[in-house]
């Protein structure tokens, strides 16, 4: 779901529809919309599992300031999806547990 | 009552509560007051490493061999956790020059049994795989070296102190004392009067200012040191790394930025140190230093440069004119009571508040810890 005609933010701005994939599924999104949107407007709301009990977490603050909605993106783990705007072809999977400290087979 | 106790402790940091946890459990009754919060100063902005090779061998080490059986303790006492984990630990060399005084310091340690080696090149990969050993020329390895959450520490030794009865006053501020000839009668805070028959003073980077209200000159500088620490990732830094220069020479003088860090148990990364001499309190970052230490990280650990960093901050940090510390009782008043300017004060502040706390209930000591005595600055 996608709010087309907001009260206070106006109306949705034109953008080119690109294929992101999650976990695998091919994802419709629009290009340059935070991550978060994109997988918000398929109904996706868990973007990780934490590392103690593997509970459930998603988007909370929206704003890049809690480190909830973190997830891999091309590879890359930590990425905040609600500040992270959407390319064409990424690659995001459900983080689950501790990031990986970076490309370190490389 | 409730403003009235054996021992009055002023600084809620891992000193004051080191001191108030050993008077405790000798039954004293003891009042910390905190003009903040429990580990708002240094003890709760710091880089939590167990540092060895930085100490000159003495009644300091000794503090530090002792401090791991204590750390122990208070863990399989089930008193708190402290995460302390002996990793090993490196110091970074960059040159042949710091490398040939690194191995002289090596040879010390390894006289009094320690397990200290120069690491040169690739072998520094042994420790630490992960740091680029085009930059790092040699490290000097000490495998009695670790690290602790310096957090759950200083908290830890606060609340059993405060389950044997101890009282904590947050957010008071001491301003003044009031003398009863030359004993100190009353300690005045924002919050009011507080009375006991001794005083500690475990002020950190405070002490020079607070004890001019007694007319006493300290020579006790501070300065303040900024850290960042990044998202919590697995494990890839495994020891404590820490700046060649803190253990061939003292580096003391002047402002600096060097790579110092540690990992810790929950994945996060705390990278260090700009360091700068101010002549106030505030606790503000400087932009060059932590952009600075940005760089420094990322050309020491280039395989890591995309880990996030989520925040930076800073802490007021104490250091004596003479290098050594500040510790025992003052002549011109002689129920007050001082700790400050302990070097890496974590590794050795299970030792040290036992002492203090000896010493304050009058049992016997050490007598090596006269050196530290503050009256060879009244
Ligand atoms: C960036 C940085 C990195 C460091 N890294 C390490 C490390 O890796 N390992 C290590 O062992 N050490 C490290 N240290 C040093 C370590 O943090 C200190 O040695 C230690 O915290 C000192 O403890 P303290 O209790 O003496 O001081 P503090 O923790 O500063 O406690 C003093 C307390 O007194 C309170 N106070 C002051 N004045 C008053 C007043 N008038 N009334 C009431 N309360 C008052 C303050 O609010 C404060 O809470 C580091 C320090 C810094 C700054
Ligand atoms: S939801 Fe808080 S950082 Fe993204």
């Amino acid at each position: 779901m996608r709010i087309i005609k907001h009260p206070i933010l106006g109306d949705i701005i034109e953008k080119n529809k690109v294929i992101i994939y999650v976990d695998g599924r091919e994802i419709e999104a629009l290009e340059g919309e935070p991550i978060a949107a994109a997988l918000m407007s398929v109904g996706i709301r868990i973007f990780r599992k934490t590392v103690k009990t593997g509970e459930p977490r998603g988007l909370y603050c929206g704003i890049g300031q809690c480190n909830d909605c973190i997830m891999e993106v091309n590879g890359v783990s930590n990425v905040r999806t609600c500040v992270t705007l959407v390319e064409s072809g990424m690659l995001i999977k459900t983080q689950v547990g501790l990031g990986k400290s970076g490309g370190l087979d490389d | 009552m409730y403003n009235q106790g054996d021992v009055i402790i002023i600084g809620a940091g891992v000193v004051g509560g080191a001191i108030a946890y050993y008077l405790t459990e000798k039954g004293k009754s003891v009042i910390i007051l905190e003009q903040d919060e429990v580990a708002s100063g240094a003890s709760g902005g710091n880089n939590g490493q167990i540092s060895i090779i930085d100490r000159e061998p003495g009644l300091e080490l000794d503090w530090a061999k002792e401090s791991m059986k204590l750390f122990k303790g208070y863990e399989e006492k089930g008193e708190f956790e402290t995460e302390l984990e002996i990793t090993g630990g490196i110091s970074l060399f960059y040159n042949e020059k710091e490398i040939e005084i690194g191995k002289k310091v090596i040879k010390k340690y390894n006289k009094i049994g320690y397990n200290c080696e120069m690491l040169i090149g690739n072998q520094i990969k042994r420790q630490e795989p992960n740091i680029d050993t085009d930059i790092v020329k040699g490290a000097a390895y000490c495998k009695e070296e670790g690290k602790l959450n310096p957090f759950s520490t200083t908290i830890g030794f606060i609340d059993q102190a405060i389950k044997k009865g101890a009282k904590l006053y947050k957010k008071t501020k001491v301003l003044d004392f009031k003398l009863d000839d030359n004993k100190i009668k009353e300690v005045i805070t924002d919050k009011g009067s507080f009375y006991g028959d001794t005083v500690v003073v475990a002020t950190g980077g405070w002490t020079r200012e607070l004890m001019s209200k007694l007319d006493l000159d300290y020579k006790i500088f501070y300065g303040r040191g900024s850290l960042m620490v990044t998202n919590p990732v697995e494990q890839c830094v495994k020891g404590p790394i820490v700046p060649g220069c803190f253990t061939i020479g003292t580096l003391y003088e002047g402002d600096w930025n060097l790579l110092g860090l540690t990992q810790h148990k929950n994945g996060t990364l705390t990278i260090g140190q700009d360091t700068r001499r101010v002549n106030n309190y505030n606790k503000g970052v400087s932009y060059d230093g932590i952009v600075g230490l940005g760089k420094l990280f990322a050309k020491h650990f280039p395989n890591l440069k995309n880990i996030d960093i989520v925040r930076v901050w800073s802490a007021i940090t104490p250091h004596v004119e003479d290098s050594l510390p500040i510790f025992g009782y003052s002549k011109k008043y002689p129920n007050m009571f001082l700790v400050a300017g302990l070097k890496g004060a974590f590794t050795i502040a299970p030792a040290a508040g036992k002492m203090a706390a000896d010493m304050i209930i009058g049992d016997s000591y050490d007598s090596r810890v006269e050196e530290y005595t503050p009256v060879r600055f009244e």
